[in-house]
């Protein structure tokens, strides 16, 4: 959400903010004198590389008006000459920013940003930016501002306020976009006039009455949640397909929408009570430091870039690899002490429950009819008991030498034994890694998988196939 | 189960629904018909273009005059200055292993450009564009892998070892790059976990498909089908014969000890296995030349590191017959100041830097461009990051002002309509 605290965190305040983006107690700078900190001016000076990119961020996110295409030259087709943003773009930079300490402190660079009579120096000083420093503050709908100290703060209320028609819309479209899977407009931050809307008149009612509830978001959300094509299921009416399975209207069903990477690790914990089967086999400490490990690696590997065209979002090599063989997703569905797999079976009479319980658990609905007849079969028809051990001693003969890339494997704490034809370890190459990071747990884990008769190893196999599934990996 | 249950996925991801439904595909489509060979009218007729890139990424910021474009004065490279095997290039004696294969590579001592800040010289380095908030651009390692394809035995086509590199942009996140924290080691999770063997997954995969299949008829939402291919080609990469490449412990003990004990040297020796095994583009990263403190100690340090790796990279590609077919880039985010700080550092200074060049039909042998006598400024040939790409690109066959269209229905090339710079391009 915009509104990220009370008071100045609304995006008026994130655009006309001034202040320190530190306190002195982050970083050990020098005694300062009466400061105001505000971590919403790191919004400003993020630009202050190329303040030019400012004014066309703050339309493109706020407004949905893609005003850079007319840095460079004119278009034909847009409504706005470069004058008009060069206007724009100089009402947005009458600040000015002063380092507080010498260098950075804690890897901290502490400014201070101020209201400024003129643009920012840097713009002032640069030949290519001549035009913009020149230009006199004028907003997009050809409203002057005042020049001079009060301009940002009048920049800023412009653009949020209900005279301006592109805030309320923009925002609603976001909204919709972000629940729904597609907003409005394609892309979402795209509202140009040469970009066709779906429904327009829709937007126009939701933009009109979101604005009417003087900006109430949680009013908004409700709207929408409360919706037809929120509730909409993600299955789609035969009838509307295109020959060739393309739906070609929107929202008649629910759009599927990966889940971000702290969604899907929350979902997979809650799914496998993963940590407390790593609690469980390890100390609190090695927990904590796996956890984190994994959060950062999830947050590398599954980040969903909300630019990026989302209809079209398969997902990587690498998300494949990990959700399929690493520790998390395999030690996750193994039926290990504290493990969701162990209380289920543990707590089920039958087969069925067992099934059904795994089904609730992992996606939240019981199987088909059709989906227990195939999964029931498979784990009464199990013949094979999987012995760990052995398996990592007849990959560990079969593989020399050694990488350290997968997984589990190095970790085992088997007895594979001494094998024959295996190459001493290379310093760094080959040292013994596991995914969850030093120390950690899951090498413990894999040394407790022991042997699982044919029927365990066979709801460890259900178990995986519920957890790596699309429908588990969609929000849907 | 067969793959039929999966109908096949139809990626749009390169030309936008809006390109389609203006009808503004007849420009793309006719720049696909014409062999990328030809296009650029570079390359002489009848020369085959080079099939991959190794990037050797110096992140940070190297300082070009305590490298390769040494400079003398009070606040010059304190490093002894060494002749080469290029009677017209000196360099400094940590990089000394390379004096040895200098008649094979290009020294480009005139680059040029204006982002003074890493995250954004970073960018335009790998993109060939300074950051826009309209758009994520492609970076080049994105664009050569979709340009030239996934390789046949199932690796990825772009792959960045030491570093993330960056991303595809709008050509979509299946472009990206296959990262790997270090060199020489297969990939995290390219094995069965453990407790699981080859029939294990094998009854378990079904399960899945299964399930998915069910859920592809349910939502008949495409981005289902998209996931259960990338499901399959990370299975095709996990039972690849060519998943060896990644492991440099099939190497003779004499090819790694030359390519030095550091993980740099292990990454580019990895690279050689990777492109052999037909990847496209593979970037190594060696960290630590943001080098405001001490520039002679770290520039002394990374240079021991750099210098053998890099030669032998050299050479293996060369004893491989591969080192025609690929284009070794080396470059960073940007040259420093001539002058010297006040903690012996030297600071950012993105209008002079140098950039070598190897292999893949550049010219070798040639020093190109000159700085001042300082290293302050080009004085001649000064080289934009666009013309690098575009001779890059050329030399690959692809043709550098090729348009494709920006989710906002904007067409861009692939190097901002760079030029070529023919003199680096072997006849």
């Amino acid at each position: 959400m915009l509104r990220i605290g009370p008071g100045t965190r609304s995006p008026t305040g994130l655009l006309a903010a001034t202040g320190q983006n530190a306190a002195k107690d982050d970083v050990d700078g020098p005694p300062e004198k009466e400061a105001t900190i505000d971590p919403a001016v790191n919004w400003t000076l993020k630009y202050l590389e190329a303040p030019q990119d400012y004014a066309g961020s703050a339309s493109r996110v706020f407004l949905g008006v893609q005003i850079q295409c007319a840095q460079c030259h004119d278009h034909k087709t847009e409504a706005w000459k470069q004058k008009d943003f060069q206007s724009f773009a100089s009402a947005a930079l009458h600040f000015k920013n002063e380092q507080i300490d010498k260098g950075m402190v804690k890897g901290l660079r502490r400014v201070d940003v101020q209201d400024a009579q003129r643009v920012i120096p840097r713009v002032q000083k640069d030949p290519e930016l001549a035009g913009v420093a020149k230009a006199p503050p004028v907003v997009l709908d050809g409203t002057k501002l005042p020049n001079g100290l009060e301009t940002r703060k009048a920049f800023a209320g412009w653009m949020t306020s209900k005279q301006n028609a592109w805030f309320a819309k923009a925002f609603v479209n976001r909204m919709w976009g972000h629940f729904l899977g597609r907003g409005f407009s394609d892309p979402v931050d795209d509202l140009r006039p040469s970009n066709p809307l779906a429904v327009p008149a829709v937007l126009e009612l939701l933009a009109n009455d979101f604005a009417a509830s003087n900006f109430d978001v949680r009013h908004l959300l409700r709207t929408i949640a409360l919706s037809e094509a929120y509730a909409a299921s993600a299955s789609k009416d035969p009838k509307i397909l295109r020959d060739d399975g393309e739906d070609v209207r929107l929202w008649t069903h629910f759009r599927l929408t990966p889940l971000g990477p702290e969604e899907l690790l929350n979902a997979l914990f809650l799914a496998t009570g993963f940590d407390q089967t790593m609690e469980k086999a390890a100390r609190a400490q090695a927990v904590d430091r796996a956890r984190a490990d994994l959060q950062k690696s999830f947050g590398f590997l599954f980040d969903v870039d909300e630019e990026f065209d989302a209809e079209d979002y398969s997902g990587t090599v690498t998300q494949a690899l990990t959700l399929m063989n690493g520790g998390l997703v395999n030690y996750g569905a193994a039926r290990l002490p504290g493990s969701a797999l162990d209380e289920i079976l543990k707590s089920s009479k039958t087969d069925s429950d067992t099934l059904r319980a795994l089904f609730l658990r992992s996606l939240g609905r019981p199987p088909t009819a059709a989906e227990s007849t195939r999964f029931l079969a498979y784990v009464a028809g199990a013949t094979r008991s999987i012995d760990a051990n052995a398996i990592e001693a007849a990959r560990t003969a079969e593989e020399p030498p050694k990488p350290d890339g997968n997984a589990a494997t190095g970790n085992a704490k088997g007895k594979p034994g001494k094998e024959k034809g295996q190459k001493p370890k290379e310093k760094g190459a080959g040292k013994k890694k596991n995914p969850l990071g030093a120390g950690d747990p899951a090498g413990r884990l894999a040394g407790r998988l022991g042997v699982a008769d044919p029927k365990r190893a066979a709801w460890e196999d259900v178990f995986w196939s519920l957890l790596t599934s699309s429908e588990f990996f969609f929000n849907h | 189960m067969s793959d039929s249950q999966f109908p096949p996925f139809r990626r749009n991801a390169n030309v936008s629904r809006r390109a389609l439904l203006q009808g503004s595909l007849g420009a793309l489509a006719a720049s696909f018909l014409l062999p990328r060979a030809a296009q650029a009218g570079v390359v002489a007729a009848g020369k085959k273009p080079a099939k991959a890139v190794i990037l050797l990424w110096m992140n940070g910021g190297p300082s070009h005059i305590d490298t390769w474009d040494p400079k003398s004065g009070p606040d010059g490279t304190a490093h002894k200055r060494i002749k080469t095997k290029n009677k017209n290039l000196e360099i400094v004696e940590p990089l000394s292993e390379i004096a040895d294969v200098a008649d094979r590579i290009t020294v480009v001592r005139s680059l040029t450009h204006k982002e003074g800040n890493h995250q954004r010289a970073q960018y335009l380095m790998h993109t060939g564009y300074s950051p826009n908030p309209t758009v994520t651009h492609p970076s080049f390692g994105g664009w050569v892998g979709t340009e030239l394809g996934d390789p046949k035995g199932g690796l990825p086509a772009f792959v960045s070892i030491g570093g993330p590199s960056f991303s595809a942009g709008f050509l979509g996140v299946e472009h990206g790059p296959f990262v790997l924290p270090r060199g020489g080691d297969l990939p995290r999770n390219s094995g069965y976990a453990a407790g699981v063997d080859g029939e294990r997954f094998d009854a378990r995969k079904k399960l899945l498909d299964g399930l998915d299949s069910e859920f592809l008829a349910k939502t008949g939402d495409r981005k289902v089908a998209g996931r259960h291919e990338v499901t399959e080609k990370a299975l095709r990469l996990m039972r690849s014969p060519d998943l060896a490449a990644f492991n440099i412990a099939a190497e003779s003990e004499t090819t790694r000890a030359a390519f030095g004990d550091t993980d740099f040297g292990r990454g580019c020796l990895g690279a050689v296995r990777l492109v052999e095994h037909g990847v496209k583009f593979v970037e190594v990263v060696l960290d630590g030349w943001d080098t405001h403190l001490d520039v002679n100690g770290r520039t002394a340090k990374l240079g021991r590191t750099l210098a053998p790796a890099y030669a032998a990279l050299i050479k293996e590609l060369a004893s491989r017959k591969l080192l025609d077919d690929t284009l070794v880039l080396w470059m960073g985010d940007f040259g420093r100041t001539p002058k010297r700080n006040g903690n012996d550092g030297r600071d950012h200074h993105p209008k002079a830097a140098s950039v070598v060049l190897a292999g893949g039909g550049i010219k070798p042998g040639l020093v190109y461009g000159a700085t001042d006598e300082r290293g302050d400024n080009v004085v001649k040939d000064p080289v934009t990051l666009p013309n690098l790409l575009a001779t890059c690109a050329t030399l690959l066959g692809i043709d550098p002002d090729e348009k494709r269209i920006t989710p906002i229905g904007r067409p861009i090339s692939v190097t901002d309509s760079g030029k070529p710079i023919a003199a680096l391009i072997a006849p």
